[in-house]
């Protein structure tokens, strides 16, 4: 079959030939090497000279997980408030700066570290470098730049609670961890933010931010010993050793599973999650643990292949997602999202959702009653099925076997043994935390949130 | 954000459209108890000050560091570099315009930035798109969720 021909384009010369594919080439990450300075700071530096770009990191261990109790909140207060002003800029001075030499400057924190980061051209390192100094070590947290950085966050957390989808999240992850995100779950994460002060910002970052506890990694167009000279010029009076380490509290928030009900009558979609105090970052089942990350498109194109026997009998106007969705390490969790139509919408619909969430939390149990098959798992779909197998169990497998299935078997590397372990070490189903969005056809007044109790759990309130 | 706090964040963009009228978007989000008026009228201000007093050479200059960064930093990924090469093969049907783009850039200078906010930038050639929160509905007819799922699951 011939395309008609295009009219007016007949005397159009012939495109040139595509250029073929090269030759793949094997990947070997940059080499770089690691030095320590005189005050104790840990200096890393990659040279990658394809382009007259440096990149530099800054990694404190100033993380969340340093908060003291009572002010939650505050390290990432303290990051944030980093680039605010220095002994010699203010804020406004410093942004000017930083803009006038091209160069980007951030700061935040997540649970483990803190994380200053500098991007600039080459030829501007030095300028740029000095003014990331200035932010490490000696920022000036003015009253009103904490003040006002304080009020984004509770604005922030307002927006929090009109997402369901990040509001939902939220709640899990209180619910299954013990101290911090449970403060916010019970919708009390704006006091703990109200009570923070520009005081407290500064003391923590007296306590916490220090050359002993930070390395600096730097990757680009520059030599390890420029780099140096460079950190030690502008570093080399910074002063400190590494703080006492945060004691990581990856206990169980509380003990039987208990399901959040988030009521969000705007929403547009219902939601239902489930997680569980997952593998420590410092342990091998780490890894096999949360390959979904590793392979998010392989996620989704899984995630698609299983047909929602129940979600038909619910009249869903599309199939429900299964997403995965590890949360820093400290949390396991899969997500199922439906829009149920005026059927499935109240009292039926709710004894679905129950249904929905024994699904997934059930087949855990054959997991550890060591009932998973042994079968050879292709990489690298393996770190994928660990992570279900993990989070979700037997079940959650199904669709990935379709997959396998059709892999052919001598991209077979590993078997799934360290997958199968992680999962039987993983917590029974009546440890988990449900969070559960739901959307009524109508329901008075503002948003609310109920608790009501699992399997074997109790019932508690969890916000209002 | 800083000096008059009515906007938690703000900024500015054009969509860089290469056939017909581009749009320049002025972005700003209201602080807690900001009213979107206030917001309006203080971002309105704004533009107007750039239309009538102009930008100065070195407000040009800092724009010009931060695109020739952004183009050179653009280019370390391959997805980057396709991705400039296919837009400047689409638009312009020469992928190496790409190369000429930072001194394009380079030759501006602030009395072209000036001439063309005079031009484009006045209230006649502007729209306002405000997003405001919906009131929540008050319908007493419908059962509370939590009862229902308690009367459901029994």
């Amino acid at each position: 079959v011939s395309a008609p021909a295009v009219p007016g384009l007949s005397n159009a010369p012939a495109a040139p030939p595509r250029p073929g594919p090269g030759a793949p080439r094997p990947y070997h990450f940059p080499p770089f090497e690691r030095r320590t300075l005189a005050n104790g700071l840990t200096l890393v530096v990659a040279t990658v000279r394809r382009l007259p770009v440096v990149s530099v990191a800054a990694v404190v261990d100033a993380g969340a997980a340093a908060d003291p109790a009572g002010q939650e909140g505050l390290a990432v207060l303290t990051a944030r408030a980093l680039a605010e002003g220095t002994a010699s800029l203010d804020a406004l001075a410093l942004a000017d700066r930083v803009e006038r030499l091209g160069a980007s400057l951030d700061a935040g924190a997540d649970w483990d570290a803190a994380v200053v980061g500098l991007t600039t051209l080459a030829p501007k390192l030095d300028a740029a470098f000095e003014v990331m100094a200035e932010v490490l070590a000696r920022p000036s947290f003015p009253a009103y730049e904490v003040e006002r950085l304080r009020q984004e966050r509770l604005a922030d957390l307002l927006h929090l609670r009109s997402d369901p989808a990040r509001w939902r999240r939220r709640v899990r992850g209180g619910g299954v961890r013990p101290r911090v995100a449970l403060r916010a779950a019970r919708g009390r994460g704006e006091a703990a933010v109200g009570g923070l002060t520009r005081d407290a910002v500064a003391a923590f970052h007296a306590a916490r931010y220090a050359p002993g506890g930070t390395t600096l990694v730097v990757a680009g167009d520059v030599t390890a010993d420029a780099a140096e000279a460079l950190v030690a010029r502008t570093l080399g009076t910074w002063a400190g050793g590494a703080p006492a380490p945060a004691a990581a509290d990856d206990r169980q928030a509380g003990a039987g599973g208990r399901v959040h009900l988030v009521a969000k009558p705007d929403a547009v979609q219902c939601e239902l999650r489930v997680g569980h105090v997952g593998p420590r970052r410092d342990t091998p089942d780490y890894l096999p643990a949360r390959g979904d990350e590793q392979h998010p498109r392989r996620a989704v194109q899984l995630a698609r292949q299983p047909q929602p026997a129940r979600a038909q009998r619910l009249h869903l106007r599309r199939p429900h997602r299964l997403r995965l969705a590890p949360l820093g390490g400290a949390v396991l969790g899969g997500e199922r999202g439906w829009r149920p139509t005026r059927r499935g919408r109240r009292g039926r619909g709710a004894l679905e959702i129950d249904r929905m969430r024994d699904e997934l939390v059930r087949p855990r149990r054959a997991v550890a009653r060591d009932e998973l098959p042994r079968r050879r798992v292709p990489h690298p779909l393996r770190d994928h099925v660990g992570h279900r197998v993990g989070a979700h169990g037997l079940r959650a497998l199904r669709p990935a076997r379709r997959l396998l299935r059709r892999l052919p078997r001598a991209r077979a590397r590993r078997d799934g043994e360290d997958v199968r372990r992680v999962g039987a070490r993983a917590p029974a189903p009546r440890a988990t935390c449900n969070a559960r969005g739901w959307r009524p056809a109508r329901v008075p007044g503002r948003s609310r949130a109920r608790v009501r109790a699992g399997r074997g759990g109790r019932r508690r309130a969890v916000a209002r | 954000v800083r000096e008059q706090q009515v906007a938690s964040e703000a900024h500015a963009f054009t969509y860089d459209l290469p056939k017909g009228a581009d749009v320049l978007v002025c972005d700003a989000v209201a602080r807690p108890g900001v009213s979107a008026e206030a917001l309006e009228a203080a971002l309105a201000a704004e533009v107007e000050r750039v239309r009538a007093d102009g930008v100065t050479d070195a407000e040009v200059e800092r724009a010009l560091a931060l695109v020739e960064a952004a183009f050179t930093i653009g280019l370390q990924s391959a997805a980057d570099r396709a991705d400039q090469l296919s837009r400047f093969a689409t638009y312009f049907g020469d992928p190496a315009v790409a190369n000429a783009q930072v001194d394009a850039y380079r030759a501006v200078t602030a009395e072209r930035v000036n001439a063309f906010a005079r031009r484009y930038l006045g209230e006649d050639n502007r729209a306002f798109l405000v997003y405001v929160p919906r009131e929540p509905s008050a319908d007493a007819a419908e059962p509370d969720p939590a009862a229902a799922l308690a009367g459901a699951a029994a």
